[in-house]
């Protein structure tokens, strides 16, 4: 793949011309779907540097400018991806889905108990009284651990193309960043390294051993953190009141530290949040520290909230999985029989139409899903279950990039947005249809044949979780 | 997927009718979040503060009980019920309950875990609220789980069914904790590789929390002192797993204990007069009998089981005659259910203790009415039929005592929010969706969905 994207950059560097020395493509006689504006017909799309430079049936394309003839075929925004771990090693992707074996489980916590009897005696107070959690993996930036795959191919051709990334294990899972899914290298891929912090109120071990074992025991540690951050914050007030003389520094803990921008509103709060219950409990506990207005990831009760997020003006990143609420996560819902599971995957699907009735701002998340190839597929359930069609294309493209915050960036083919496009024959949403090319960061991309979406596809490696 | 889709189709059009009627909907909400107002008449009041009355009626306005006796009218437009052949009491409140709480009742990594707390977690949606309700029950107390020497913090909850969770509490209840002592602190020590792990490690860990509470205070205390004298100095660190233990010093968190053995319970005792606080209630204190004076002495409710015992070695020692005793000794003593199920049926045991040990109806009736809300402290505007306490109670439709006794209509706050009637008419669409998910169709649907 690396090698075919370095073929395709040595072509357009070779007939660069003046207007734009690095590279310059168009598409021409599409039809585009601009999402922000009209569907245009016989129309152009120009891009330079990664950038889209005119849309249009009058585009001017540059003379050097490599053209695709896309007579018959249809342009789309790349989808931008509310949630997901894409571009993260496995390990850190893995997050509650991949859970160790019993044998390891129990080998970890006989080295852990080991250690713990060396380091602090087990029956000394600070064990009980003040226990250390798991999960508080706030300082983590995602930025810093971005590791292009290989597999990344198979998601751009899905037609996913942009995301919001971070960690999927922890309570405080660390700071996401926006990144578009190509490379060559990390820095490359980054769009906003710092895109706020993503938070989990669920047991950091899946219900382990260690602190926390329950969700109240999250919720707890998600309380002391941030006080903990609180009073850093106001340590820092008194020591540079004090002419930052006549006290000691104050402790800069680094888990507590990365938390302050999160309670100074400069930083972003997503909610990791499924069910009906978690939903509220995380609206409530954003509150409680008047974060700023939280996102929702997941969300697949979402529609029984709505008064809630409503008042909260809270917005949404409905997860495409439509997975009933916590299934095999062993809290409280697990278990249903097969009836109750299809009938929560109903109500889920009709999640999507209930929000948009609403007034709720929703975008989708491909977090969750266990096929990244059935993304439209998904989308079709919804758009089965009352979500019209340009709602669709707006809480694939649009939407959710305006909920991450670059609504001027990604989400829609307009002069001046970064040069996400999907080129396909048929109409993606509404007919038969697949992917042929792919501009990604204004790169042209063939989409790979055994790549291409189809039912029951490649679960091995499209799996996520 | 087509399949699947038909399957889906069906299971809407099956599962609309019932699940309309297993949660309320927003506007019967809406309807019953205010206090309501109705006129109960002519019905045999047991009121648990004053004895049985016949052929009377309870006027209620606002969710309040604002007249109690024979004949009385009700404005024009007040809802009344005829309660002609029929009990009331006061709603049940079942003083020891896990029900509804959301992602584990146990906080059991560390001994200590009283920075957990149930009102993050309670479930409002749980179907649990409803069975109960249909047993007379109106309040219940739920607590976090038996496995650290202090647990976390308490809810009093009302089971407002349709309502969301703040609408649900208990509107100025005192704050309360779980405590535990015994077998189950103790055998969670080793999974979690903590400490202690026997019932003097048990003492000794409440001891600790205890002087680090002290200890905790007073840094604040200091703070707030050199803060008061101008001087320039950094805050404290907040300890939630030491805030609500400073809370019982202050005497603003009420203790209740799960304990079986009457020795771990005097332990608890002499730790409580060490430090002066209050224990509020020693929680199954299955062998409770054997330290009646005790605990008489230090004013403590025992919250305990009608006839559960042996199920552990820790309960070998128990007896059918443990709330009698207390109750003919002046202790107050109340009966709560541990479950989910029993929960439904506690006036049954609350019978079993006349039948057991020789108690007036009224002492019974309290187990499970009174002596739970003096428990919790709030008998001061619930747990009995007084004028000017909450409208919460359950209409039978006989002596709640007799063998086939069962709820007709739970209120609370002069609401209705549980009704047999309408209840029974629902039933019809479950039938109907029982059909419907016979064998085959349920295999073919496990077929079809795997393959999503």
């Amino acid at each position: 793949m690396k090698i075919a994207s370095a073929l395709l950059l040595a072509a357009a560097c070779a007939t660069a011309a003046a207007q734009c020395p690095h590279n310059s493509y168009a598409i021409k006689n599409a039809t585009v779907i601009t999402v922000s504006g009209s569907r245009l017909t016989g129309a152009s799309v120009v891009m330079c540097n990664g950038v889209i430079t005119a849309v249009g049936a009058d585009a001017a394309i540059p003379a050097d400018a490599e053209v695709l003839d896309a007579t018959g075929l249809t342009v789309y925004p790349g989808f931008v991806d509310g949630f997901s771990q894409y571009g993260l090693p496995e390990e850190r992707a893995a997050g509650r889905g991949a859970r160790p074996d019993g044998a390891e489980v129990a080998a970890a916590q006989a080295r852990e108990i080991a250690a713990t009897l060396d380091g602090i005696p087990v029956n000394d107070p600070r064990r009980y009284l003040d226990p250390q959690p798991e999960g508080v993996e706030s300082d983590r930036r995602t930025a810093e651990l971005l590791d292009p795959p290989a597999t990344l191919q198979a998601v751009r051709d899905s037609g996913v193309l942009a995301s919001l990334v971070a960690p999927a294990d922890g309570i405080f899972k660390g700071e996401a960043a926006l990144v578009n899914l190509v490379g060559p290298d990390a820095p490359a891929m980054l769009i906003q390294p710092r895109a706020g912090q993503v938070i989990e109120l669920r047991p950091a071990g899946g219900g382990g051993d260690g602190y926390p074992a329950s969700v109240m025991g999250a919720v707890a540690v998600y309380r002391q953190t941030l006080l903990d951050a609180r009073r850093l914050q106001t340590e820092i007030g008194i020591y540079q009141k004090a002419g930052e003389k006549g006290l000691p520094p104050p402790h800069y803990d680094p888990k507590t530290s990365a938390l302050i921008p999160l309670l100074e509103h400069q930083q972003a709060a997503y909610f990791v949040a499924s069910d009906w219950d978690a939903i509220l409990r995380a609206l409530k506990l954003a509150d409680e520290f008047h974060l700023t207005t939280p996102t929702i990831i997941g969300a697949t009760e979402a529609d029984k909230a709505i008064p809630q997020l409503q008042a909260a003006h809270a917005a949404v990143l409905v997860s495409l999985s439509f997975a009933p609420a916590a299934a095999g996560g062993g809290f409280g819902r697990g278990g249903a029989s097969p009836e109750v599971q299809a009938r929560q995957r109903q109500a889920a699907e009709a999640v999507p139409a209930a929000l948009a009735k609403a007034g709720v701002t929703f975008g989708f998340a491909t977090y969750g899903m266990t096929a990244r190839q059935q993304v439209v597929e998904q989308v079709k359930a919804a758009m089965r279950r009352g979500l019209s069609e340009a709602d669709a294309w707006k809480a694939l493209t649009l939407w959710p990039a305006q909920i991450v915050g670059a609504g001027n960036q990604l989400g829609s083919i307009e002069t001046g947005k970064i040069a996400n496009l999907v080129v396909a024959s048929g109409d993606p949403l509404t007919g038969d249809s697949s992917n042929q090319w792919i501009v990604a960061d204004g790169r042209l991309l063939p989409v790979h044949p055994a790549e291409r979406p189809a039912r029951g596809g490649d679960r091995a490696a499209g799996g996520n979780q | 997927m087509n399949r699947c889709f038909r399957y889906a189709a069906l299971l809407t059009l099956a599962a609309l009718p019932l699940a309309a009627q297993a949660y309320p909907t927003p506007q019967q909400a809406a309807g019953l979040a205010a206090p309501g107002d109705m006129l109960i008449s002519n019905a045999t009041v047991l009121t648990a503060s004053h004895g049985r009355l016949e052929n009377t009626s309870i006027l209620v306005r606002a969710g309040k009980i604002t007249a109690i006796g024979p004949k009385l009218t009700a404005p024009a437009g007040t809802p009344v019920i005829d309660g002609t052949g029929k009990f009331v009491i006061p709603g049940i409140i079942d003083e020891h309950s896990h029900t509804a709480v959301d992602g584990g009742v146990n906080e059991g990594a560390p001994s200590v875990s009283a920075m957990a707390r149930i009102k993050d977690v309670i479930n409002p949606h749980d179907i649990n609220i409803y069975r109960q309700l249909a047993g007379g029950v109106t309040i219940i107390h739920i607590f976090h789980g038996s496995a650290n020497e202090i647990g976390g913090e308490d809810a009093v909850v009302r089971l407002k069914w349709g309502l969301p969770v703040d609408e649900m509490l208990y509107p100025n209840a005192p704050q309360g904790i779980k405590f535990a002592l015994g077998e189950n602190p103790k055998q969670t020590a080793n999974p979690h590789g903590r400490y202690p792990a026997t019932r003097q490690g048990v003492d000794d860990a409440i001891r600790t929390a205890f002087i680090a509470a002290q200890e905790y205070k007073k840094r604040w205390d200091d703070y707030h002192a050199a803060v008061a004298r101008g001087e320039t100095v950094y805050p404290p660190r907040t300890n939630l797993n030491l805030e609500p233990i400073v809370g019982i010093l202050e005497g603003k968190v009420l203790v209740h204990s799960h304990s079986y053995v009457s020795a771990e319970m005097q332990g608890l005792i002499d730790i409580s007069d060490e430090f002066h606080f209050h224990i509020a209630t020693l929680e199954h204190c299955l062998e409770a009998y054997k330290i009646v004076n005790e605990i008489k002495a230090h004013n403590i409710g025992c919250s305990t089981f009608a006839d559960d015992w042996s199920y552990k070695m820790e309960a070998l020692d128990g007896i059918a005659y443990n709330a009698a005793l207390l109750e003919h000794k002046g202790v107050r003593a109340a009966i709560n259910s541990d479950s989910d199920e029993r929960a439904r049926r506690l006036y049954q045991d609350a019978a079993k203790v006349i039948h057991y040990g020789d108690v007036t109806e009224e002492q019974a009736l309290q187990t499970i009415t009174l002596n739970p809300a003096w428990m919790l402290g709030i008998d001061k505007t619930v747990g009995s039929i007084d004028v000017g306490k909450d409208a919460d109670l359950a209409i039978f439709n006989g002596d709640p005592f007799g063998p086939s006794a069962l709820v007709e209509k739970t209120i609370i706050d002069g609401r209705v929010f549980f009704d047999r009637a309408q209840d029974l008419a629902n039933r019809k669409p479950v039938a109907m969706y029982e059909q419907l998910f016979k064998p085959p169709l349920s295999l073919g649907l496990a077929d079809d969905g795997g393959g999503q």
